[in-house]
């Protein structure tokens, strides 16, 4: 006689009971958590009665006008995309060189600028003190011949 | 006289003053028999019980537009069934779980659940059933379970009898499998 045991398992022979349970008087309690989830989300709906009707009415029409306005956005771009596509890649090179410039560009002068501000500020000055002290000696005392001037020139 | 009945609750429910009574006997009328339902599909109490909630709510919600073409009881199954598949789907996108990993989870946490009282045997089948794919689980749960006419089936999951009595054969032919196989 074959081994009970071995005997590989089958749907009719396991017993056809429900084998869940659920907690105590969870079906006596049921329909009383129902009821106040319904009344909270009525009261909900008394407090903002003005705004949920408002929103309910305009909801399609800002869906409707959301769907346009993006209908009208892919089709401009894609209008403009497909009419001038070199003229979107030029432009794009132009871009890049341009801030490819303007970046060495940018980066050199304020280099120099760095460097040289101090001394030419410096021989700036230093070449109007030495005009200044040449003016005040021509004219302090009648030093300025005029005669000697025209015969220089 | 169960559609009488139903008939009757449906007239109450139609009615402001009597619409609370109304609703509150349809939920103490159906609430085991779509706890039951949802709870195969789903295993765990706490998932079911969320689920029912919702499906109640909705049916609050939609029990002024039910045009009685077809009996209520189909179309609250409908409405608790699509819900626990829906429940079912966004918990797999949720944790990004391919079906072979869901069939684990959830093979673990009936091996846990409190509210499991079944013996060995009735665990395997449980197991076995969560292998099966989705609508062949619900047929077979259904059938082998409730004893549903493939009539009524048809009508709550929108599927010819033919297709139905077929997707239960391999059901049972795929839970035999496993139950020799483990």
């Amino acid at each position: 006689m074959q081994d009970k045991s071995k005997i590989p398992p089958r749907l009719s022979e396991i017993r056809k009971e429900n084998p869940f349970s659920t907690p105590d008087n969870y079906f006596d309690e049921f329909p009383g958590r129902i009821r106040s989830r319904i009344t909270a989300r009525e009261e909900e709906s008394k407090v903002f009665p003005t705004f949920e009707k408002i929103w309910q009415v305009l909801r399609p029409q800002l869906a409707l006008v959301a769907i346009i306005a993006g209908f009208a956005f892919l089709g401009y771009h894609g209008f403009r995309f497909i009419s001038e596509p070199d003229q979107v890649d030029v432009s794009g090179d132009q871009i890049s060189e341009f801030f490819e410039f303007q970046y060495y560009n940018y980066d050199h002068s304020l280099l120099l600028s760095e460097l040289d501000e101090e001394d030419l500020l410096e021989d700036f000055y230093q070449e109007d003190e030495e005009t200044e002290a040449y003016i005040e000696y021509l004219t302090w005392d009648d030093n300025l011949d005029l005669y000697a001037i025209v015969a220089e020139f | 006289m169960q559609d009488q009945s139903d008939k009757e609750l449906l007239k109450l429910f139609r009615i402001s003053s009597s619409r609370n009574y109304a609703f509150d006997m349809i939920v103490r009328k159906y609430q085991e028999r779509l706890y039951w339902h949802v709870r195969k599909i789903i295993l765990n109490h706490e998932d079911t019980d969320d689920i029912l909630q919702n499906t109640f709510i909705k049916i609050w919600n939609g029990l002024d537009n039910f045009r009685e073409d077809s009996h209520l009881f189909t179309w609250l199954y409908k409405i608790a069934t699509n819900e626990a598949l829906n429940f079912l789907k966004s918990k797999k996108r949720r944790y990004f779980l391919p079906f072979s990993d869901y069939e684990h989870s959830a093979g673990r946490e009936l091996e846990s659940d409190p509210y499991f009282n079944g013996d060995e045997l009735q665990m395997k089948l449980q197991k076995a059933i969560v292998t099966l794919p989705e609508k062949q689980r619900l047929v077979f749960n259904m059938k082998y379970f409730d004893e549903m006419k493939y009539d009524d089936m048809s009508k709550i999951l929108d599927t010819s009898v033919g297709s139905l009595k077929a997707s239960y054969h391999h059901a049972v032919k795929k839970i035999e499998k496993y139950l020799n196989e483990n």
